[in-house]
């Protein structure tokens, strides 16, 4: 399935920091087209700073983030979104006190396309019924499960190539991981790529196709979801064995 | 929705206040005079002075049997602050007490925008206490004013440190307001014309309490004299015990804004030996021990610097009005201009331009009392 | 109401009463001559009654003693209520205006004074409600903007002799220009940050007006400046320029309006929200909260201008921090982020003390009671914004 040519997000030796305290001290990850590839580690090990740092959020210090080949450690982080790269970031992070609609509306705001963004939004309603139910309601009211429906239903409004996700099983009771999650295998079968970053290493192996493993800012291991999911240092340190 | 009942409910009752606000009883022919001074803040005492002085000559002239014509006398006074939008605001509120006179006001940079306000009705304006040029030179057919003014205050000032003091060296301090600079720049320039070396001119902000920073450049230029010119006597007071404290010794010498009990109470040993430029108003006239009986008898505490301005002020409109026969503006402002009466400050005598003349003395504290000590026109000491 | 009940409200009417007390003596009591309480127990002698009534009526009411009145009252408020729905918005919209127009007409001069004032500060909370109702900019320093624009106008007319029409949008161009010079250090600034800055720059601004002479004649301020004209015939009379204020007005409210419901609002809110989301999905935070600076600077110009000919004078200790908070003030209490609740913050903080003139001296202090009870029986001020919504499991 991996398009094993040119990797669609490529970070090569990425050092980013706050202030003294380096998070991120020389990363190497590559992510073809069309795949779902899984960042885990613990706690306080770099996952979200990594795509933050993608997003330029923070600023990497030294290395390179390539894009389709191109370099955008400098490009501003609102314009990556209308070239394809959006991120659901951890929390959630909905707009609480504008409605649903626009809050996805927020999502498209780069957009000029109106006819598009239609059938994107329909698109969305039909993934996430729940929203078209709630849609004039404030995102401050909705339930965790159904904020981060909303958050990546946004995401999706910016018609994205590379979706970034940040923990998205967080605090959500199992059933609605479940549905969350099969929810991103449709999206991917659509031919979004996922870079995946989760705690819960269990589900993201055995959504992903290829994972990286963290550990407090370097890259430990790099394999196959499914050898990793049979590797028993991996089962020790975070398949809870 | 319930909110905008609300909205327009209160739309409604503001209005019907407002407006309820503005009318008033049958008048019947009564005088109504405003007062405008600044109640509150930090130059209330002299701003509660000039609405006195003005309650004791409506009190006075009653006893003297009113103005005919007019079944009753009203005072109306409003609040200035010193702040030229409050001090515009009042004399809009005057208007609508359809006042036919104005008295007032304290601060010139409230006296200058209210007056245009004023002027625009027609209503004549007598200021008491504010003394910049600016006053009467705008060709305001109304506007009178009874105190002197600065650019009379300046010269005098600057005769007795030249003839009288002695003084060489100079340091002058203002507050940046038109009064203040005014004056200050009026005593810098004759100053200069009389030989006298300016050490330097420096600036406070109205407002500061802490003028350490300043000086500190006078202990250093050690001038022979420090002339003071702020906005009241409490700023005064505070500036003359900062310097005292730092001990500057130089010869403290002030202006009409200083000038008030307070500066001594507040002062105390610090503004012993200052001196200060007030129009001279001699305490040992008949008619003003006359004013001063009348005015303990109905206050019940001592008239300040300004109430005996106020106090004629107010009698001399009272009195055009009386010879007039009527309130129209332009017939007793006719009246005015013959008016000649000796007021409990000073002979009342009104020029072209509205002045009434300057006869600025130049009084010294001595044993915590001002004591009038040089007079600028006779040149004499007392 | 049962006795237990009665009992709990005299109680806490007792206590409040003491502690009224107690803060009123030393305020009342402390003089230089000495201590004295004559006056305090008087004041206190009047509110201690006047609360017994209160509280006496209130039970009375609870007790239901008093339907006769209250029924037939709720009953007419409900028809209002109920006439108020059914008409369109147009025509409400369209009665106030109306209400508007012919106010001058039937007032005396005082109200015109004071409804000036009303329509110049809905100016300015507008304004300010843009940078911090919509943006969620904490703007401390806001008064510099009316400032900027009033000493524009005075000095273009001084030193140029240009009409007020003209040195309108001019002065709302110097104004934005300088939100943008004000606005820019603070972009990568949050909260508290952003408030001492911007309460920084405000007296930078009015420090600048006080000290530069040369430009701005320092604290005697600019004189003699001209009153607007049309076609030669110049606008002397106060209810002249209540119409002019009128005009601006209602074009601040119409434009605000516009922007609370465009694209721009929306990207503004989502800032306010979470600035970093917003900068995921594609938001120009850098560039839309410098515009949200200019945009509410404009207005504010616009009512400088005006203020400078309405007062044909302008000094700086107009533009002081006490008046950025007071404008701050009106668009909190009155509730941030919604037209009609700006507009009746600003009737709360400057008609309403208008009203209590009657009171004197204690008239700030009834007026600081009005603003505590409103903080707390209705903190999201008067009129919030129109957003409420119910959590989705509720609903379910």
């Amino acid at each position: 399935m991996a398009d094993n040519i040119t990797p669609i997000l490529e970070l090569k030796n990425v050092v980013s920091a706050y202030g003294r305290i380096k998070a991120l001290k020389g990363i190497s990850l590559k992510v073809f087209p069309g795949e779902i590839v899984t960042i885990i580690g613990a706690n306080g090990a770099g996952k979200s700073t990594t795509l933050m740092t993608i997003c330029n959020i923070i600023t990497a210090v030294e290395g390179d983030i390539l894009y389709k080949g191109e370099r955008i450690n400098n490009i501003a982080s609102d314009i990556l979104p209308s070239m394809g790269l959006c991120q659901v970031p951890e929390g959630r992070r909905i707009f609480p006190r504008l409605t649903v609609m626009e809050n996805l509306d927020m999502g498209a705001f780069f957009r000029k396309d109106a006819a598009d963004i239609k059938h994107d939004l329909e698109r969305v309603f039909e993934l996430f019924p729940k929203l078209r139910e709630r849609r004039k309601q404030l995102g401050g009211t909705l339930s965790g499960g159904e904020q981060q429906m909303l958050a990546m239903g946004r995401a999706l409004m910016s018609s994205p190539k590379v979706l970034l996700l940040d923990e998205p099983s967080m605090g959500l009771a199992p059933l609605l991981v479940k549905q969350i999650f099969d929810i991103i295998r449709m999206i991917n079968s659509q031919g979004v790529t996922v870079v995946l970053v989760e705690q819960n290493a269990n589900l993201a192996l055995q959504c992903a196709q290829r994972g990286y493993v963290l550990e407090t800012g370097t890259v430990v291991m790099e394999d196959e979801a499914d050898k990793l999911l049979t590797n028993p240092d991996i089962r020790k340190a975070y398949l809870g064995e | 929705m319930k909110r905008l009942l609300a909205l327009i409910a209160a739309l409604a009752v503001m209005t019907l206040v407002l407006t309820g606000c503005g009318e008033e009883e049958k008048a019947g022919k009564v005088l109504r005079i405003g007062t405008m001074s600044p109640l509150t803040g930090p130059y209330a005492a002299d701003g509660n002075d000039i609405r006195q002085g003005a309650e004791i000559a409506v009190e006075v002239m009653k006893e003297q049997g009113g103005v005919e014509g007019y079944t009753d006398i009203q005072l109306f006074s409003q609040d200035t602050a010193c702040d030229p939008k409050q001090a515009v605001a009042a004399a809009n509120k005057l208007i609508n007490e359809k006042v036919t006179a104005v008295v007032g006001a304290y601060c010139s940079s409230s006296t200058i925008p209210s007056s245009e306000t004023l002027a625009e009705e027609n209503i004549v304006m007598l200021t008491p206490a504010s003394t910049s040029p600016q006053v009467t030179e705008r060709g305001l057919p109304y506007m009178f004013r009874t105190c002197g003014r600065d650019d009379h205050q300046a010269p005098a000032a600057v005769k007795f440190m030249k003839d009288v003091a002695d003084v060489k060296t100079l340091f002058i301090v203002d507050d940046k307001t038109t009064y203040s600079q005014g004056l200050a720049d009026g005593v810098s320039i004759a100053a200069k014309a009389a030989g006298i070396e300016v050490l330097e001119h420096d600036h406070v902000n109205q407002g500061d309490k802490d003028y350490s920073a300043v000086l500190t450049k006078v202990k250093a230029a050690n001038p022979d004299m420090f002339y003071i010119s702020l906005q009241n006597s409490a700023t005064g007071a505070l500036m003359v015990i900062q310097a005292r404290r730092m001990g500057i010794n130089a010869t403290f010498m002030g202006q009409d804004a200083v000038y008030h009990p307070n500066l001594i109470e507040i002062g105390k040993n610090a503004a012993e030996g200052m001196f200060c430029t007030f129009g001279a108003i001699d305490k040992d006239a008949p008619a003003f021990k006359n004013f001063l009986s009348k005015y303990k008898a109905i206050a019940n505490n001592e008239p300040g610097a300004y109430s005996a301005y106020s106090f004629d002020s107010t009698m001399a409109y009272m009195l055009a009005v009386k010879a007039a026969g009527s309130t129209d503006p332009a017939k007793v402002r006719a009246e005015l201009m013959k008016l000649d009466f000796v007021g409990a400050s000073k002979n009342v005598v009104y020029d072209e331009k509205g002045d009434s003349g300057s006869n600025y003395t130049v009084y010294q504290i001595k044993d915590g009392k001002f004591v009038p000590y040089w007079n600028s026109l006779t040149g004499d000491k007392y | 109401m049962t006795t237990q009940e009665s009992k709990k409200l005299w109680l806490s009417c007792g206590v409040g009463l003491i502690w009224f007390l107690i803060i009123l003596w030393p305020l009342l009591g402390i003089t230089p001559e000495g201590l004295e309480f004559g006056k305090t127990f008087k004041v206190f002698g009047y509110v201690a009654v006047g609360v017994v009534i209160l509280m006496l009526f209130y039970q009375v009411q609870q007790a239901g003693k008093l339907n006769f009145v209250g029924t037939p009252l709720k009953a007419t408020s409900v028809g209002i209520g109920k006439i108020y729905e059914i008409t369109p918005r147009w025509i409400l919209l369209g009665i106030v205006l109306a209400l508007a127009i012919a106010f001058p007409l039937v007032t005396g001069r005082y109200a015109h004074d004071v409804s000036i004032s009303v329509l110049i500060y809905i100016c300015l909370g507008l304004g300010l409600n843009i940078v911090v109702g919509l943006a969620g900019l904490l703007d401390l320093g806001y008064i510099a903007f009316y400032g900027v624009g009033a000493y524009t106008y005075a000095l273009m007319s001084l030193h140029f002799g240009l009409s007020f029409w003209l040195c309108l949008p001019i002065a709302g161009v110097t104004a934005a220009i300088a939100g943008c010079i004000i606005g820019y250090p603070t972009l990568r600034m949050r909260g508290d940050y952003l408030a001492i800055v911007t309460l920084g720059f405000g007296e930078i601004v009015r420090l600048i007006l006080n000290n530069w002479m040369g430009l701005t004649n320092g604290p005697n301020g600019i004189m003699g400046i001209l009153r607007p004209e049309i076609f030669g015939f110049q606008l002397n009379k106060l209810w002249m320029l209540y119409y002019v204020i009128l005009g601006i007005a209602v074009f601040t409210i119409l434009a605000v309006y516009r922007l609370n419901f465009s694209r721009i609002g929306r990207a503004w809110e989502a800032i306010r929200e979470d600035e970093t989301a917003a900068e995921l999905m594609g938001v120009n935070t850098f560039l839309l909260k410098l515009l949200a600076y200019a945009m509410g600077a404009t207005f504010a110009g616009f009512a400088g201008a005006f203020f400078a000919a309405r007062m044909r004078f302008v000094g700086p200790e107009s533009f002081s921090f006490l008046e950025s908070a007071m404008v701050l003030a009106m668009v909190v209490l009155g509730g941030m982020g919604s037209i009609p609740g700006v507009i009746l913050g600003v009737l709360a903080l400057v008609a309403l003390p208008e009203v209590f003139r009657e009171f004197e001296l204690y008239r700030m202090l009834v007026f600081g009671g009005v603003m505590t009870l409103m903080m707390l029986i209705r903190p999201a001020g008067i009129w919030p914004a129109k957003r409420v919504g119910r959590r989705s499991e509720e609903a379910d």
